[in-house]
């Protein structure tokens, strides 16, 4: 066991040293994401739990702003850890880079100390500015705002500036693109309309178009890459596939916008449009099984990274099963108008999230600590059998799938007692909410919680020590390939 | 039972107990329909992959119950004009998208 092995980082190139960073804040803030959600979670089962110190309220909207952070802070992460190697130079405006992870996670710590210190008030324009700026999902006071923006645009310069000093490639391209959008679209979520109906308009641009987007184009090209590292795929074809998924998503992506249109006031035709188009968007994810299913078949692939592959398939089926069928279930008018709004959502977002974006992350976790490693096998045969990760896969992924059965069933329960029996009423709002069933529901959603704890606890445990005694060097299909020729 | 349908999107009311079986039937078709599109297209890649006769026979099986779960679907939220053409059109897409897909995937992997 050499030090150099287990302290890799001279192993490292610039960009992935500072991607190690984003990546080790994104690992803290999924704990806090847990933490702040489980914290909620139990409020609803025991609402004075903590009121007054930490309110539902509070704890809510870290637990959704954690998660949001993280995934963002994985992504710039892994494209910090591939870029020199697609670029084939290395990146240009590092210090900028090294200068905006430090802003940007100074700015989370300084937006979260500011939630739990400051938690009620009056809504005033300086209160939006520099405490919370009180639109769901994106609270953050706009002078973090403006932050964001900034760090995203210092990414985008770096990004294509590397680009452009050393190679493009197809995933560069479709990269840079996404990038001038994932700057540009928060921004519609940063002005203020007194009308409701066009302030959700707008705001809907960021939650379903920047987050559902932007960043599912920018997941497809840290799944090429990924693609190509961990199973050795010709690179052609994937980048062929990117631009193929890329377009049939934001074919039927796009206007599926238009499901989050139904109840906020917007004309009636976006029930037309918003259901045609949700309808449709499953088919590319269907479609794609043909792809898997043909690659799988005539490849035979084998990978020197067991626990990033798995973490891969993960996401494909999570993304499947969370944003597919979950998706689809609630998405036609017809059914959204009685399910909208209730733990029906809640089961939908946290099986989607995770299973479109946090298996993502996860997976590239795994690949940059095999080059932490020094490069060794983390393929079968390993030291402890690799019991760690594979306890750490399912304990999460079950943890998941099991809040969102529970929160289905809340859900259900939600539209049958508050939409249907009682018409949506006010008092069948809270008449649902004491439900037996809805309190079951919440019981085992907290029970499923604390087996994702305990899956995050696994997982950070075998990131910090897998391959640690592990000499055997990883082969990895590139290499095959190229000896091979 | 009338709130359910394409004419009567409003909650302002009681939907009553055949409405909420017909709201079940509805959210539990939503999910099979891609389920068996999903099942129907591995099916499908996997008899063309080893050319087998009865894997394409159970994708077409399972394209055969993708329809009835959008009869079911349909049925259940009584869709009208419109709606029952985006149903049909869903159909065409969910059996046609895997063929493309093939034919796309063995000419980018020649």
């Amino acid at each position: 066991m050499s030090t150099a092995k287990i302290t890799g980082i001279a192993a490292l190139d610039g960009g992935q040293r500072l991607a190690v960073k984003y990546f080790a804040v994104a690992i803290v803030l999924f704990g806090a994401q847990i933490l702040f959600g489980l914290l909620a979670g139990f409020q609803y089962l025991s609402p004075d739990f903590l009121y007054g110190v930490v309110d539902f309220s509070v704890n809510r909207m870290v637990h959704i702003n954690a998660m949001i952070v993280w995934m963002l802070f994985g992504f710039i992460g892994s494209i910090y850890w591939l870029i020199e190697d697609e670029s084939g130079t290395e990146v240009v405006g590092l210090w900028l880079g090294n200068l905006a992870f430090w802003l940007f996670t100074i700015a989370v710590v300084i937006v979260v100390v500011v939630y739990l210190v400051i938690q009620t008030g009056p809504g005033q324009i300086e209160s939006i500015w520099f405490i919370n700026e009180g639109r769901e999902y994106i609270e953050a006071p706009r002078w973090a705002d403006v932050g964001i923006v900034v760090c995203l645009l210092i990414f985008f310069y770096n990004v294509a500036a590397t680009f452009m000093k050393g190679r493009w490639s197809g995933i560069a391209g479709v990269l840079v693109l996404d990038l001038v959008a994932v700057a540009g679209m928060y921004l519609t979520g940063m002005f203020y309309s007194p009308n409701l109906s066009m302030d959700q308009f707008w705001w809907w641009w960021v939650i379903h178009l920047w987050v559902e987007a932007t960043w599912e184009v920018l997941v497809g090209c840290i799944m090429a890459w990924g693609l190509i590292k961990t199973l050795g795929a010709r690179r052609q074809i994937v980048t062929t596939w990117l631009y193929i998924e890329v377009a049939l998503m934001l074919g039927s992506g796009i206007l599926g916008l238009g499901h989050h249109y139904f109840w906020i006031g917007t004309p009636e035709y976006w029930l037309t449009v918003g259901g045609f188009f949700s309808a449709l968007e499953p088919v590319p994810l269907v479609a794609m099984v043909v792809h898997a299913v043909y690659d799988s078949g005539v490849h035979r692939f084998k990978s020197p990274n067991h626990p990033a592959l798995a973490w891969l398939i993960a996401h494909a089926f999570g993304n499947f099963f969370g944003a597919g069928v979950w998706g689809f279930m609630h998405t036609l008018p017809q059914v959204n108008i009685y399910t909208h709004g209730t733990q029906w959502s809640a089961s939908h977002g946290h099986f989607a999230f995770f299973g479109a974006y946090a298996t993502m992350n996860i997976a590239v976790f795994y690949i940059a600590a095999q080059r932490w490693r020094g490069n060794v096998n983390f393929g079968g045969g390993l030291v402890d059998n690799g019991w760690k990760w594979k306890w750490a896969l399912g304990l999460l992924n079950g943890g998941v799938v099991g809040m969102t059965m529970a929160l289905l069933v809340s859900g259900y329960d939600q539209v049958f007692i508050e939409r249907a029996l009682e018409g949506a009423t006010w008092s069948g709002f809270f008449k649902a909410q004491q439900n037996v069933w809805y309190l079951q529901g919440m019981w085992w959603r907290q029970i499923f919680g604390y087996m994702t704890l305990a899956g995050f606890f696994l997982l950070v445990w075998d990131l910090m020590t897998i391959g640690v005694r592990e000499t055997r060097p990883a082969v990895f299909p590139t290499e095959v390939a190229e000896h091979a020729a | 039972m009338g709130a359910l349908g394409h004419e009567g999107l409003n909650i302002v009311g009681p939907m009553g107990p055949e409405g909420l079986d017909a709201f079940l039937r509805a959210v539990i078709a939503g999910a099979l329909v891609v389920v068996f599109g999903a099942v129907y297209a591995a099916c499908f890649a996997f008899g063309r992959l080893f050319s087998s006769l009865i894997l394409m026979r159970v994708a077409y099986g399972c394209f055969g119950l993708l329809m009835v779960t959008v009869y079911v679907l349909a049925t259940s939220l009584q869709l009208g004009g419109v709606w029952n053409v985006l149903m049909v059109l869903m159909l065409v897409a969910y059996f046609v998208a895997p063929r493309m897909i093939w034919r796309l995937t063995a000419a980018t992997h020649e």
